[in-house]
């Protein structure tokens, strides 16, 4: 029977390391997997997860109890976030820094690859990432951790310390985005996607430049 | 949030529909839409699967595991560790305790070698001023000159006349009785040691030293000088003298020689690692044997030895001393500075 996250923090608070090892061990994949889809820099990701842990060590007695896994999260997601920024100010001309929305545009515009072409050179979950990848920071954060990790609305509003229809209304944009992303190379996407593909060709409602 | 032209169903609405995360009243709303718009159901649809495909989405392989090592929290494991109650019981510790760990806290962090060694050069520091004060090492000098002729001078050096007395009658007692036969001149001094102490003028006699009894100490510390084998005398005394070891006086003998005299076990004991310390100042390298001499006890001519000494050693040695303290001071501070630094750092 595994420890609670309580009693291993309440060792970890009297300086047992181990006992907040075995937080780490717990939680690490998906601080990675969060901040790595953030950052796609496997180092940026690797030292903001690693920041993170240190820095949730350190404030350690300043954590009030309840959801600690939403409370680790904010940690490792504010880290990341202050990651981004710093890798945007350093780099303001360079194409990954081109506004995010325009960004997607530009993935839905680009003709150069047939959609066939692409869905054959790629694999589902490749296109995913891709989907994700072609999200504004701030959607693609909560659709990480809404649809990727599974944490609810109220945990999600909690970490980003955000009003829950904030929440909601980043998740849809994102979702939409990603499902109209995937649409366009249906032919390796299950049949929802298919029938009625050429729907999803019409103008887009959720490109909102202000989304 | 976005509508979808001629329809007042928006992503929003379905998006939280898919969650479950509307009222009753929006959920009829959706469903009703759905039957009677392919657009609508659609949408639903490609959500959903969407969805599903996110949930489904593998896991990122973790590059290396981000489990902390002590290094990297060192500082704040220390604090956490210091305000944890004991490990011994459950209870929660008192404040006396609480304050001893952190306290222990403090002193565990940091550079643990710059510590002990700012410790050691601080110790050593104590050691020395101490001895000053006592007399014994300052006396090396001034006494051996001054003392030779006038026991006066001799305690002028440094010890403070009251702790020559406390130490002094201790030590004296002893003395006495087995220098008795030995030395007359002495039998005086030791015989009154209480006035010893408060005389200065005992104070020579006695530096002759009670270190010098020491035979091996003696010759090895003095240069050359034989150190006779038997010792108690004053001839061996007298040997000794000429090193001028700081230990003549009674005080002296309180730090390095006086135990011996006494025959204190423990005072033995203390000398003996005062001993070891010092040996860094070249002086007091005799103090080691102490405890031999201890037995023998001491010759209290040391006044004879004392005036053989020559007054330029005694200088030398005095302000060996004396820099010998600088040098450690500085050191302890030093390095208790960069102790402190590292606390920060790590």
């Amino acid at each position: 029977m595994a420890e609670s996250d309580e009693a291993l923090i309440h060792r970890a608070r009297r300086g047992d390391l181990d006992a907040f090892n075995q937080l780490i061990l717990r939680y690490q994949n998906m601080a990675w997997s969060v901040a790595y889809r953030l950052l796609r820099d496997p180092d940026a990701a690797a030292d903001a997860v690693q920041d993170s842990f240190i820095k949730a060590f350190r404030a350690l007695d300043s954590f009030q109890g309840g959801n600690f896994k939403s409370w680790l999260m904010r940690i490792v997601s504010n880290t990341a976030y202050d990651l981004l920024r710093a890798r945007k100010r350093r780099a303001t001309d360079s194409l990954e820094d081109l506004p995010m929305e325009q960004e997607y545009i530009t993935h839905l515009t680009d003709r150069a690859e047939s959609p066939h072409e692409r869905a054959e050179r790629r694999e589902l979950a490749e296109l995913l990432e891709e989907a994700i990848d072609s999200l504004p920071e701030d959607q693609r954060l909560v659709l990480l951790l809404s649809d990727v990790e599974g944490y609810s609305y109220d945990e999600i509003a909690e970490i980003l310390e955000i009003p829950i229809g904030t929440v909601k209304s980043r998740l849809s944009r994102g979702r939409s985005k990603v499902r109209d992303y995937l649409a366009r190379y249906s032919e390796q996407l299950p049949m929802a996607f298919r029938r009625n593909s050429e729907v999803a060709q019409r103008p887009m409602p959720s490109d909102d430049p202000g989304a | 949030m976005s509508l979808i032209p001629q329809n007042p169903i928006s992503d929003e609405l379905l998006s939280a529909y898919l969650d479950g995360a509307v009222t009753e009243e929006e959920r009829r709303r959706v469903e009703r839409a759905i039957a009677q718009d392919p657009v609508i159901a659609w949408q639903v649809e490609t959500l959903r699967e969407t969805i599903r495909l996110l949930q489904e989405l593998p896991s990122i392989p973790l590059p290396r595991s981000f489990v902390l090592q002590e290094e990297q929290v060192a500082d704040i494991l220390v604090h956490y560790r210091a305000a944890a109650p004991a490990p011994s019981g459950p209870g929660v510790a008192g404040p006396a305790g609480r304050l001893w760990h952190r306290l222990w806290a403090f002193f565990q962090a940091g550079n643990p070698a710059l510590r002990n060694a700012a410790a050691a050069a601080a110790a050593l520091f104590v050691l020395l001023v101490t001895l000053n004060a006592v007399g014994v090492p300052a006396p090396p000098p001034a006494t051996s000159t001054v003392p030779a002729s006038a026991p006066e001078v001799a305690m002028a050096s440094t010890a403070s006349p009251q702790e020559r007395e406390t130490l002094s009658p201790a030590f004296m007692a002893p003395r006495s009785e087995s220098m008795a036969p030995e030395a007359m001149e002495q039998a005086p001094a030791a015989a009154e040691p209480a006035l010893a102490v408060g005389a200065l003028a005992e104070e020579p006699q006695l530096r002759s030293r009670a270190m010098e009894p020491a035979p091996q100490a003696a010759p090895l510390a003095s240069s050359g000088i034989p150190a006779p084998g038997g010792l108690a005398d004053e001839a061996g005394a007298s040997d000794l003298i000429p090193l001028a070891f700081a230990e003549e006086g009674p005080e002296a003998g309180a730090f390095l020689v006086a135990t011996p005299n006494t025959a204190e076990p423990e005072r033995a004991l203390e000398v003996a690692s005062v001993g070891e310390l010092a040996s860094e100042p070249a002086a007091v390298a005799a103090s080691a044997e102490a405890e031999q001499v201890s037995s023998a006890s001491l010759d209290r001519e040391p006044r004879t030895a004392e005036t053989g000494a020559s007054g330029p050693e005694n200088g030398l040695l005095a302000s060996a001393w004396l820099w010998a303290e600088g040098i450690l001071l500085g050191l302890a501070l030093i390095l208790g500075g960069l102790w402190l630094r590292s606390r920060r750092i790590g």
